[in-house]
This record gives C-alpha cells, sequence and structure tokens, in this order.
C-alpha cells in the first residue's frame, strides 16, 4: 500500500513553481531517497508532505488523506527540518522534553530517542554548543519521539563533515533495522543513500523525473546491479560464475570477498545460481549499482 | 470528541511554557520594572492630591507601558515563524489553531496578569475605598478592550513573522496611538478648518486603536470643570466611548478571526 502519493502537484511561491505537475507514489516499508540538486523541489515535497505547505494544485495524500487538512495526521510522522532550528540556548534534555509532552509522552520517550541516537553525553548540554552532528543527531532523536510510522528526513547530512555524514547515515541505517519505520530521506548528494535506500524519487527542477524501486530502476536503465559475495573459495566460485552468460564482470576483494557485476535483467537467475552454489557461499549480498550513475541515465535520458 | 479538546488544551498549556520560558527573565525584569515605575506615580499622585479623578489618567500609562511589555513574546513569535523554528512545533502535533491561542496568551495574557494585577494588587493596599466602591474595577472592561485590539494586532503581524515591522507597529500601538487620540480629541475640541477635520478623522482611527485612551480623553473634554467648555459643537457629535469601545472590539474579533483563517492555510 502507497503511504505517499503526489498527484500532478504544482507548488508557486510567488512567481517561482518549486514543484511542477508532480506525480509519484512511495509504498510503506520502504525507505525513498528524494533525490535531486539543490533547488530541485525536494523540500517544497517535504512539507507537502508534512501539510506545513498547500498544494498550488493537484493533490498529496499521506495515508490516503491531505495533510494540510489533517493536522492529526503528523502523529504518525517524524521530521527533520532541511535547517537546525532549534532554539539553540535550550537544554537538549530540557527539548526533548518539551516536545515529548506536546506528544503527551513522557521522560521515558526521552530516555528511548536520546539512547538510540547515542546523545547520552550530551544530554545537559545547551544545543548552540553542539557540533553539527550532534545537531543532527538531535534532529534525528526529535523526529523519532513518539515512534512515528514515517520519518521525513530533510537533506540529514547537508553541510557535514565526511566523518559526521557517515556517522548519520550509519545511525539511519542502524535505526531502520532495528525500528523498521519507513522513511523518506533527501539528499543532493546523489550516491550516499544507496546503501540505505530501496526506492527512489528523481527530481530536478520541480519535475519529477523518474521514481521507483531501485531494483526496477536498474533494471529499466540498465545500470549493473553489483553482488558482494563472500565465499570459502573465491577462485572456484569465480570459476563457476564467470561462465554464466549474464555475469559481466568479477573482480576479488581480499581477504575472501568478490565483487560481481550482473546483468540488470537476470536479477533472480543469478540469486538461484548463487544459491545453488550451496556450502561455498557463506554469504551475498545485493550492494546496488551506483545511484550516480542511475541519476546521470536518467536525466540523460530525458534531455 | 471532548478528549480531542482536552488534548489540545493541554498543546497549548505545554506550548505556552515552552514560549514563555524563552524570554522570561528579559520579560520579568522588564515587567518588574514597569510596575515600580508606576507604584512610584501612585504614591507620588496620592501624596499630592488624593482622589478618585486621577485614576483613568493613570491608567493611560498603564495602557502605554503594557503595550510595550507586549511586544517581548510577539517578537520571539514573529521570530518563531520567521527562522521556520514553527515547523518543529507543528511537526509535534501542535495544530495551527493551537499555536495562535498560544500567540495570545503569550503576547496578551501574560503580560496583562503581570502588568494589571500588581498595579490594581497595590491600588487595593494604598487606597482599598477605590477598589470597594468600584470605580476603578469598572475601567477594567475598558482596559480589557483596549488590551484586546493590541493583542489581536500583535499576533496578527507576528503570525506572518515579520519582526521589524513588529517592532515599528508596536512603537505606534505604545506610543505615537496614545498620543495622537489625545491630539486628535484636543483638535475636534478646539482646532478649526482642516485640523478640525484631521482631527476628527484622527480621532475615529486612533479611537479603535487605543480605545481606552480616547475614552479618558473624551471624557475630559466632554465634562471639563466649570467653566470650561469645547469650543467646536461638532466635538459632541463623536462617538461616545461605548460606541468606539464596540467598534473596537468587533475589529479585533475580525483581526483575530482573520488571523486564524489566514495561518490555517499559510505555508509555514
Amino acid at each position: 500500500m502507497e503511504i505517499v502519493e503526489f498527484y500532478e502537484v504544482t507548488k508557486k511561491y510567488g512567481r517561482v513553481e518549486a514543484l511542477r505537475n508532480a506525480s509519484f507514489k512511495i509504498p510503506g516499508k520502504s525507505v525513498t531517497a528524494l533525490l535531486g540538486p539543490n533547488g530541485a523541489g525536494k523540500t517544497t515535497s517535504m512539507k507537502l508532505i508534512m501539510g506545513f505547505s498547500k498544494p498550488t494544485r493537484g493533490k498529496v495524500l499521506v495515508w490516503g488523506v491531505e495533510p494540510w487538512r489533517c493536522e492529526d495526521l503528523r502523529i504518525r510522522l517524524g521530521y527533520l527540518p532541511e535547517r537546525p532550528i532549534y532554539p539553540l540556548d535550550a537544554v537538549v534534555e530540557d527539548l526533548l522534553f518539551h516536545l515529548a509532552k506536546l506528544r503527551g509522552l513522557g521522560k521515558s520517550e526521552v530516555e528511548r530517542v536520546i539512547k538510540l541516537t547515542g546523545l547520552e553525553d550530551y544530554r545537559e548540554s545547551k544545543i548552540g554548543s553542539l557540533s553539527r552532528g550532534y545537531i543532527q543527531r538531535l534532529g534525528i532523536a526529535q523526529s523519532l519521539l513518539g515512534e512515528p510510522e514515517l520519518l521525513v528526513l530533510d537533506e540529514p547530512t547537508a553541510n557535514l563533515d565526511p566523518a559526521a555524514r557517515r556517522e548519520v547515515l550509519e545511525l539511519l541505517k542502524t535505526l531502520y533495522k532495528e525500528l523498521n519505520v519507513s522513511m523518506i530521506i533527501s539528499s543532493h548528494i546523489i550516491p550516499e543513500l544507496q546503501e540505505i535506500a530501496d526506492y527512489a524519487v528523481f527530481i530536478d527542477r520541480g519535475v519529477i523525473l523518474d521514481y521507483g524501486s531501485l531494483e526496477d530502476l536498474w533494471r529499466k536503465y540498465r545500470v549493473e546491479p553489483l553482488f558482494i559475495i563472500e565465499t570459502l573459495d573465491p577462485g572456484r566460485v569465480a570459476k563457476q560464475l564467470v561462465e554464466k552468460p549474464f555475469v559481466n564482470a568479477i573482480r576479488k576483494l581480499p581477504p575472501s570477498k568478490l565483487e560481481v557485476l550482473i546483468d540488470p535483467e537476470n536479477y533472480k537467475t543469478f540469486e538461484k545460481t548463487v544459491s545453488e552454489l550451496g556450502e561455498l557461499v557463506l554469504n551475498y549480498e545485493f550492494k546496488s549499482a551506483n545511484l550516480g550513475d542511475l541519476y546521470e541515465k536518467i536525466t540523460r535520458g530525458r534531455g | 470528541m471532548r478528549r480531542s479538546h482536552v488534548a489540545g488544551v493541554k498543546r497549548i498549556y505545554v506550548f505556552s511554557n515552552i514560549v514563555i520560558s524563552k524570554r522570561l527573565l528579559a520579560f520579568l525584569v522588564v515587567a518588574s520594572l514597569l510596575n515600580l515605575g508606576l507604584i512610584y506615580m501612585i504614591l507620588l499622585s496620592k501624596l499630592s492630591s488624593p482622589g478618585t479623578s486621577q485614576e483613568s489618567i493613570f491608567f493611560v500609562f498603564v495602557v502605554g507601558l503594557y503595550r510595550v511589555l507586549m511586544l517581548n513574546y510577539a517578537t520571539t513569535i514573529a521570530r518563531e515563524v520567521k527562522s521556520s523554528e514553527i515547523q518543529l512545533y507543528l511537526a509535534h502535533t501542535l495544530r495551527r489553531l493551537e499555536y495562535v491561542a498560544t500567540a495570545l496568551i503569550a503576547i496578551g495574557l501574560l503580560p496583562l496578569i503581570t502588568q494589571l494585577a500588581p498595579y490594581l494588587a497595590f491600588l487595593g493596599v494604598i487606597e482599598p475605598s477605590l477598589l470597594l466602591r468600584g470605580e476603578t474595577l469598572s475601567l477594567v472592561p475598558l482596559l480589557l478592550v483596549d488590551f484586546t485590539i493590541c493583542a489581536s494586532i500583535y499576533t496578527l503581524v507576528a503570525s506572518r513573522g515579520r519582526d521589524t515591522l513588529l517592532v515599528i507597529i508596536g512603537v505606534v500601538m505604545a506610543l505615537l496611538s496614545i498620543l495622537i487620540t489625545l491630539l486628535s480629541i484636543f483638535m475636534v475640541a478646539y482646532g478649526s478648518g482642516i485640523l478640525l477635520t484631521i482631527g476628527y478623522l484622527g480621532s475615529l482611527i486612533t479611537g479603535i486603536l487605543a480605545p481606552y485612551t480616547y475614552s479618558v480623553a473624551y471624557n475630559l473634554y466632554a465634562h471639563p470643570p466649570y467653566p470650561y467648555q469645547p469650543q467646536n459643537p461638532d466635538f459632541y457629535t463623536l462617538p461616545s466611548p461605548t460606541t468606539m469601545s464596540i467598534i473596537s472590539l468587533t475589529t479585533s474579533i475580525f483581526v483575530l478571526v482573520a488571523t486564524i483563517l489566514w495561518f490555517k492555510r499559510r505555508d509555514v
């Protein structure tokens, strides 16, 4: 079932058209990457999902209702704003406690999100004294209050140094695994969400370029998927796989892993082949191809 | 349904705490200084000429100071809207109507309590007969109308996130509207030609924005001590303070309803 639906949505700010006839759907239980360059319309889409803005034309539905009309809907949503908008002189724990109280929750909920986001050592710090990485953790912590069913995270890694960006992405991955919550994450750094996302919406200058599950998009745009195989005998496995017509390239990753590029249309056949290798294969994971390549192909296809 | 109303009231209470705690110290310092100043003025007036006639005039100062004090949280709200901090609270289930209600509490009700209550209490201590006879309390409805129009205008501007405009409007409301009201009514009473027309128009407009001052000035000229009289018969065609208060209150309600309706649909 779709949790978010956009039907020919146009959003204007004065004369500027931030979104133009945007139509797309986002399924439940997915991590969706909303990808596009700066000024593409990602934040506008996020605000429409949250009900902070009203579409100029068209319809936005979240769980089948219009979010700007139905304010009760927000109890099911968690939101991380693009810019840190927190009162800087407030203490981390106090802000979280106030926000929890707005949702009718108590201290135990604050403890839970502090623990989940690793803010234990900073609970009594003033927000203004936190590094950007930790402000973003605070943002994620507040978005988790009340165990929302859908997290709407607007550029969670924006303006962070590479180390902090890595940390935030790892945190999101952990949260997804632990909480099994649906997420919509926007980013202008196209490849960075490929480890976590399984669905994507590509947007540029207010226009939706394409959307769908990454698996479908790899196939549609013929971007080669990538498998990482962990094996006891890399040489033997490589020998068996190289004969297959749908395997395009194999690379050995020390000490005992293989990186295999395959034809996108034979994804299922490849999985079957790997399972037939039996005990030779310890583990394998679909690592997906590069989102950047996919974005390039999508934009080139439209150009 | 009732449960959702209770939850709404609770959210307003919680969010009022958040807003009020933001600049509480600054607010309390300014409110205390203003109260001390007022008490000093009352003491001076009581020592020199005890009586009741000056009470209404003193409240003109109270109104002006109250209007300055209201700016404290009005600018807080305006900055919250301007910086999009409001998104944070709306994301945590606060409704837009509840946001406006909280803004009204922080902008209007809190200064009303901290400013008017100590003043009345002090008056009750030093001259209880005034309060017991109800003369001072009879001014309260008029003061409330005055506070309401100011709070509604501040809330309208604050909810648009216009903090600089708010300060300008604050100065106009706190100082100029009172001075202009006094001046306009004086011109209607004693002016001629174009001055009379300007004074008349000024009285009608500022009477809505500063109904209490209008009432004080009107009564001052309408019932002057013998043998003084307004030289213009036009003076008596000005709306009575009661009529002006009703117009002012209606305007406040209109401004508040417009603010709520507009705020419910605006992008934040």
